[in-house]
């Protein structure tokens, strides 16, 4: 059966083409995510990772192509559908994204109270066994505006697996991190992966802590995918974008420099931006 | 010619915020409903939007009834009608000052907080993220705003104009010495439930809308970051201020014009 | 906040709008002395109304007894003929009482 599901792919994208105004962000992508494995998408800033994760959870409609979730075109999708779907998906947001309103308790319990007609006695064990999951359970009582940036975000994860979906999309859960709270977040990620059988899409620039625990990596780059494969794959790839973006490269085929005319001529005609004004 | 392009572009930009903001209002009313299981969600916005407006608007009203007495008196006065002072009083808040100074103070006041509270919302990814969670935030961010600010404005209104009158009472009768009771009687004899009454609380119930809509609109339409939501927030009370004194010449056309 | 205390603070906003509202409909307006389904209509015609309008206080020595219920022209004779409800309790009123503006 694990072949099976090796065939079977959770989320199927096929030919995703996505422009937003003028700007083509994805230009024909194709990206497969296995059930119950960790998933890492990465790119350069503006590569269009987040907007990757909003087009899976059916927020954004792309101009072209079809992404099967679970055997559902989110794409073409009706509203009912999709918000059925969405409750079999987490998304954890890059700060969190925390009801700023009402408290850590709340927060969890938003998503239970919502969909489920759970006695409030059970809502209070299941949200307090999501907190212990993340190691929250004593801060229940504060309110968002009194967590750090990591404590934000693993209360945000507890409230992203408060309906144990199958499914979580991580949105650069490591930026801005210290290291401690990012090595508590890299092992809350495969750890609530491993044990409750979830599917994680994380979506990062962090090379060491994504690489670490992920099964699977698609590299973007451009609107399309430029590698692909494990981590030890990519390391031996002879793909040069690969090797400029996991050694950290500053000039590659990504250049140092924004597209720009010749830097001798730009120098020499001083009204050009007056001219690029008036054009 | 290129003039006319800015202003034809200007003016398709207008419609075509109109027409999102018309989209968002039907998605609004169409998700009222979903509010009668959840009542506290609307007390809760009834307290924001109501409750802590209360005061500007009580002591607001006071002021422009004492000023309506003064101003009243000095005018009525030369032709001897100062017994009248009450009618002028009343029908000024009742009619005019009451809903539409209502209606100002509630976009300065509640109408610009709720552009504010919406725009973070949208810019701390919360909205997007009770998406996620499967949660229409039309339903459970905007429609109770929306319904809160509804309630509220015509509550906000009376209390104002009653206020007001008070506050003329004060000025007329007790400073200026005009008869008690002729304030009260000739008030009572032309002031009329149907006509200025009822009129009042439908310019008000109307204002109600409108100013919450722009707030509720502007809010969930700026653009996600520091700088756009707090031209959101000016464009609601700009918004709201002009479509107030707008609409408020059309409707006291409709009411009161004599056709 | 708890949310007892912005219940008991929500209580009061209504409370007090309603209130005002229950102000001006009976010490502002003439809610009070408007009765519309008791009393008797009488007619009268007249040259001229001037600013009589509909729902104007009718007086009879000063003393408020009813008011304007209906304005319509006569096109026979070009008058205005002028509907007043007339409180029950003064249901004494002269045969010959003329009315003027």
């Amino acid at each position: 059966m694990a072949n099976q599901d090796q065939q079977q792919p959770l989320v199927e994208i096929r030919n995703l083409s996505f422009s937003h105004g003028s700007r083509k962000i994805f230009d024909g992508v194709d990206i497969d995510i296995h059930a119950g494995g960790v998933t890492a998408i990465m790119g350069p800033s503006g590569t269009g990772k987040t907007t990757l994760l909003r087009l899976i959870g059916g927020q954004l409609r792309p101009q072209t192509g079809t992404i099967l979730v679970d055997g559902e075109d989110v794409t073409r999708i009706r509203r009912g559908r999709l918000y059925q779907l969405r409750k079999r998906m987490g998304m954890l947001f890059q700060n969190g994204a925390l009801l700023t309103d009402m408290s850590v308790f709340d927060n969890v319990a938003y998503p239970l109270r919502e969909h489920t007609r759970l006695p409030e006695s059970m809502v209070r064990d299941l949200v307090l066994m999501k907190l212990e999951a993340v190691g929250l359970r004593g801060a229940r009582d504060l309110l968002p505006s009194q967590l750090s940036g990591g404590m934000a975000r693993r209360v945000a994860l507890a409230r992203a697996i408060a309906l144990d979906p199958m499914m979580i999309l991580y949105d650069e859960p490591f930026t801005g991190q210290d290291p401690i709270s990012m090595g508590v977040l890299v092992r809350l990620i495969r750890l609530l992966n491993d044990s409750i059988g979830l599917t994680s899409i994380v979506v990062s620039h962090d090379i060491a802590e994504t690489a670490a625990i992920a099964d699977y990596i698609y590299l973007l780059s451009g609107g399309k995918v430029v590698a692909q494969g494990t981590s030890a794959e990519l390391e031996r790839s002879d793909s040069a974008w690969a090797q400029q973006f996991l050694q950290g490269l500053a000039d590659g085929p990504v250049p140092f420099h924004y597209p720009a005319r010749d830097y001798a001529e730009d120098l020499l005609t001083p009204s050009s931006v007056a001219a690029a004004a008036r054009g | 010619m290129d003039w006319l392009q800015a202003l034809g572009r200007r003016g398709l930009g207008v419609f075509e915020r109109l027409g999102r903001a018309s989209v968002l209002l039907f998605n609004i009313i169409g998700g009222l409903h979903t509010l009668v299981p959840r009542p506290a969600l609307v007390t809760y916005q009834v307290f924001s939007v109501g409750v802590l407006s209360l005061v500007i608007i009580v002591v607001s009203g006071l002021f422009v009834g004492m000023v309506l007495g003064l101003q009243g008196y000095n005018t009525l006065v030369d032709f001897g009608a100062e017994e009248s002072l009450g009618v002028v009083v009343a029908l000024s808040l009742v009619r005019e000052l009451g809903p539409v100074v209502t209606a100002l103070l509630f976009a300065g006041r509640a109408g610009s907080a709720l552009t504010a509270e919406i725009g973070l919302m949208k810019a701390t990814e919360q909205l997007s993220a009770m998406e996620m969670m499967a949660v229409d935030p039309v339903r459970r961010v905007l429609a109770p705003r929306f319904l809160a600010g509804f309630v509220s404005m015509p509550l906000l209104a009376a209390i104002f104009s009653a206020v007001g009158v008070t506050g003329g009472y004060f000025v007329g009768v007790g400073l200026l010495g005009v008869d008690e009771g002729a304030y009260w009687s000739q008030m009572q004899d032309r002031v009329d439930l149907y006509d200025d009454i009822m009129n009042g609380v439908v310019k008000s119930l109307v204002f109600g809308a409108v100013a919450t809509w722009i707030a509720v609109f502007e809010g969930y339409d700026a653009v996600p970051t520091s700088e756009g939501v707090s031209r959101a927030t000016t464009r609601t009370v700009v918004q709201t201020a002009l479509a107030v004194l707008a609409l408020d010449f059309i409707l006291t056309a409709l009411m009161f014009g004599e056709y | 906040m708890t949310s007892r205390l912005v219940e008991i603070w929500v209580g009061v906003f209504v409370a007090a709008g309603l209130a005002a509202l229950f102000m001006l409909a009976m010490k502002v307006s003439n809610l009070s002395a408007l009765d519309d389904d008791t009393g008797y209509e009488i007619q009268a015609r007249f040259e001229d109304i001037s600013g009589l309008k509909v729902r104007s206080p009718v007086t009879m020595a000063g003393v408020r007894i009813g008011r304007v219920k209906d304005i319509r022209f006569d096109k026979q004779t070009f008058e205005a003929i002028v509907t007043m409800r007339i409180a029950e309790s003064y249901d004494t009123l002269p045969k010959d009482t003329s009315a003027r503006i």
